[in-house]
């Protein structure tokens, strides 16, 4: 029993000695936020915001501070090394959350740095993924006083319940598993530096397009709003119709969550979309006195929002349908029901239908308990 | 005859408490051969000497003295010189005479004992608090009181090679396996040592395989012993030692107390619960916290790592280093605890509390998520004394593999702490019997305890026989 488990010991460490990477924790700089840029050369600028200990002098105590490096390289793993060569001890991606490319980067293509992103062993797999618009420095030298660390800040951000039913983000994983379906077109979130707020703030602002890990478009906050709501990714929405009763004002309602059945069909040259949505909607509020009592105006408003709906969705399709951008998906449905099928841009053939469904309840209706 | 008393008195010489009372009767002289120390004077004088010379003027012959003229409960004729010393020696008196060559031995033993007192090491809330003491007698007396049935055997045993010791082997009859007894019987004639001290060299030949973990049980408390002699167990008492010895001893007996059963249901299981979460605490924390802080850093929230971090910048040594000796202090005051008079025991404990951690912790030498977590680990693995001693062990292996390999390196280190466990037995029986066992069994507390009248009386399964 005994010469086993020596053997058994002795085998594991063996064969596991590739694992043998012991680092105390305090003897590492972690790294929480990555900026991907690249310059007029094309080569690789990166900003990373880590967090470091050290004993301080001035109070003779342990204490730890945000640091900002910044490189560049021919490559992100270059960069990764350059930057290295000035940290007292090797930083540490394990804790990092957020991987922004700026807009020139990702002009340039987000596909010449995802190698390095999937295959590196401390970059996890479960980091978002976000584009930026603005200048990358002000955005890592931002005070944002929610957060010290930008990355634990974005972090907590796109988790935020109201951002991250406006927004889909994309974490590493399903950006990798995604290119590799359909017309690998991409909707991705666009971080902005928020110039009206009053202190220094960010926000996620519309969605850039990517086709082939290349940013292509930029989509508005009002359409990447729609086109969540279309796709089911974001399923709270706020709808303002005109006060059914009183001229002059307006009401709100807020989508809480929609059921959406999307289904592809294929005939004679011809593609139908069919989308049906059901959603649940919350009275949210009213410039004016309304009487939800009442069968008709309730009924009045539910017609008006459903054809709006109907008519937003509709609009923004034809946009994109003009464009030729396959945003919706219809290659990646189109190739599930019809395998052998090959069409080059489905959406210029693509019909859309949409059947919306409202379901509107009272304000007063208990959503959540903590109420 | 006088050739055995010159024997006996070459044997004994240089004994200062060594007696020879002479008496000079009609038939001629009757010797009485004693230890001072350990024989009673008084009976000797009363029951031997008084009523020998009130009758010295008749013809006596040994069988009359032996039947109408000593008035002890206990005497026995023995014919060998040996025989007459281990009676000597066991406080006995041998009476030699000068017409015949047989020898009489009376009971007359004179043992210093303590009275019967609350175990220090199983002390209760509820229930009985009368504890076992080094008294053969008095512990048997203590069992036969709880378990007034025939069926209760205790057999006498005399080890050691050179000095003697009585151990009673004691079980009910019908209710106890035979193979166990027998292999409790077997066992313990095949010791081989010169002398038996003590009940622990009884539980190293009870001992089925090396381990930290004892697979033989023990207690202080004769209620306990015997309720584990009416589950079907084999116990042990040894001459000299207030624990008693029942086999065979599992696992999960490590988590249960006699108080479990005193109180109230609900409560005994809560704590019971708590017990085995001490359990695991002890075990696995710091091998865990190790793995995570020197391989997965991932696995860590940011903002806890981060104050981890920081907790440690100014510390020196690894972290493995680091906690090995805040472990190794706690033993050595858990030592010194032990070890000094219970008074300063107590002090030494508040002394390695507060000002140790603290010190250690200033000092730069350990952060004070070490000391914590080392605080925590020694707290949780209090709550169950009788594997105090196999957690250590095991912990600091376990400590080792995760240094090495982090996390595959901890399961690696946890799964060959469970083979090895579960490649225990006791007596044959699994160590860990009734859990990962698929014996159909009596035994209804396990984990949780159920009502008292629920519990089976029997560990063994049916088919066991």
């Amino acid at each position: 029993m005994k010469l086993k488990m020596i053997l058994c010991s002795l085998i594991c460490m063996t064969l596991l000695s590739g694992c043998f990477n012991y680092q105390d924790i305090d003897r590492a700089i972690f790294s929480t936020a990555m900026i991907i840029d690249v310059n007029e050369d094309k080569n690789v600028v990166l900003y990373s915001e880590v967090f470091h200990t050290y004993r301080s002098k001035e109070n003779n105590s342990e204490t730890g501070t945000r640091l900002i490096f910044s490189s560049t390289g021919k490559t992100l793993f270059e960069a990764v090394r350059n930057q290295n060569k000035t940290a007292s001890n090797k930083i540490n991606f394990e804790q990092n959350k957020v991987i922004i490319f700026t807009k020139r980067a990702a002009e340039y293509g987000i596909d010449h740095f995802i190698d390095f992103l999937n295959r590196d062993q401390e970059l996890l797999l479960r980091q978002y993924i976000l584009l930026f618009e603005g200048d990358p420095k002000e955005l890592i030298q931002l005070t944002i006083k929610q957060e010290e660390y930008l990355g634990l800040y974005l972090y907590d951000l796109v988790r935020n319940e109201i951002v991250s039913k406006f927004y889909d983000i994309f974490q590493v994983y399903e950006y990798l598993n995604n290119r590799y379906i359909g017309n690998s077109i991409e909707v991705m979130g666009i971080l902005k530096i928020k110039e009206e707020a009053l202190e220094d703030d960010v926000s996620i602002e519309g969605a850039g397009i990517l086709k082939d890990g290349k940013m292509i478009e930029k989509m508005e906050p009002e359409d990447a709003n729609i086109y969540n709501g279309m796709m089911g990714q974001g399923t709270t929405r706020l709808i303002i119709l005109p006060h059914p009763t009183i001229q002059g004002k307006n009401i709100t309602l807020e989508v809480l969550n929609s059921k959406i059945q999307s289904s592809v069909t294929y005939n004679e040259d011809k593609i139908t979309l069919e989308k049906d949505f059901k959603s649940r909607i919350s009275f949210a509020e009213s410039e004016d006195t309304i009487d939800l009592d009442s069968p008709e105006i309730l009924k009045k408003i539910k017609k008006v929002a459903e054809e709006q709906t109907e008519k937003r969705y509709q609009e923004f399709f034809e946009k994109y349908k003009e464009k030729g951008l396959d945003i919706f998906r219809i290659q990646e449905m189109l190739s599930r029901k019809y395998p052998n099928l090959e069409i080059k841009n489905p959406i210029e053939i693509t019909e859309l239908k949409i059947s919306v469904e409202a379901y509107i309840e009272g304000s007063s209706d208990v959503q959540e308990l903590k109420r | 005859m006088v050739n055995n008393l010159i024997a006996l008195q070459s044997i004994f010489q240089n004994n200062s408490d060594f007696q020879i009372r002479d008496i000079q009767t009609k038939s001629g002289n009757i010797y009485l051969i004693f230890i001072e120390t350990v024989s009673d004077y008084d009976i000797i004088s009363k029951a031997i000497i008084k009523p020998i010379i009130e009758q010295k003027d008749h013809l006596l012959s040994i069988e009359q003295i032996e039947k109408d003229v000593i008035t002890l409960g206990h005497l026995e004729r023995i014919s060998s010189i040996d025989e007459a010393v281990n009676q000597i020696l066991s406080g006995n008196t041998v009476l030699i005479f000068d017409n015949t060559e047989d020898m009489l031995y009376c009971d007359t033993k004179k043992t210093a004992t303590r009275a019967i007192e609350v175990p220090p090491t199983e002390s209760v809330i509820k229930g009985p608090r009368e504890g076992l003491t080094e008294n053969l007698n008095t512990n048997l007396s203590l069992i036969r009181k709880r378990l007034t049935t025939k069926d209760l055997k205790c057999e006498s045993l005399l080890l050691g090679k050179e000095v003697t010791t009585e151990v009673m082997i004691l079980y009910i009859e019908g209710s106890a396996p035979k193979r166990l007894l027998n292999h409790v019987r077997k066992s313990l004639k095949n010791i081989d040592v010169n002398f038996v001290q003590q009940s622990n060299y009884l539980i190293e030949q009870l001992q089925d395989k090396p381990s930290a973990f004892d697979t033989v049980g023990y207690t202080e408390k004769p209620d306990v012993f015997a309720s584990r002699l009416a589950e079907g167990r084999v116990g042990i008492l040894v001459e000299g030692d207030p624990f008693g010895i029942t086999v065979p001893h599992f696992f999960i007996e490590n988590f249960q107390t006699p108080n479990d059963y005193n109180v109230n249901k609900y409560f005994a299981n809560y704590v019971r619960m708590i017990r085995w979460i001490g359990f695991i605490i002890a075990l696995l924390l710091p091998p865990i916290y190790i793995a995570l802080t020197t391989h997965h850093f991932s696995l860590i929230p940011p903002l806890f790592l981060f104050r981890l971090a920081i907790a440690r910048a100014a510390i020196p040594f690894p972290i493995f280093l680091e906690i090995l000796m805040m472990m190794f202090f706690f033993q050595l005051l858990r030592e010194a605890g032990v070890r000094l008079p219970q008074s300063i025991g107590q002090a030494i404990s508040i002394v390695g509390a507060l000002i140790l951690g603290d010190t250690a912790v200033q000092s730069g030498l350990a952060s004070t998520v070490a000391v914590l977590l080392v605080a925590l680990t020694s707290l949780s693995a209090f709550l169950v004394p009788n594997i105090f001693g196999a957690i250590a062990i095991w912990t600091d292996i376990l400590i080792l593999f995760s240094s090495l390999l982090g996390l595959p390196g901890f399961f690696i280190g946890f799964l060959i702490f469970l083979s090895h466990l579960s490649n225990l037995t006791s007596c044959g029986y699994p160590y860990l019997y009734p859990l990962g066992t698929v014996n159909i069994l009596k035994l209804k507390d396990k984990i949780f305890r159920d009502n008292l009248k629920a519990i089976s009386h029997s560990f063994i399964d049916e088919d066991d026989e």
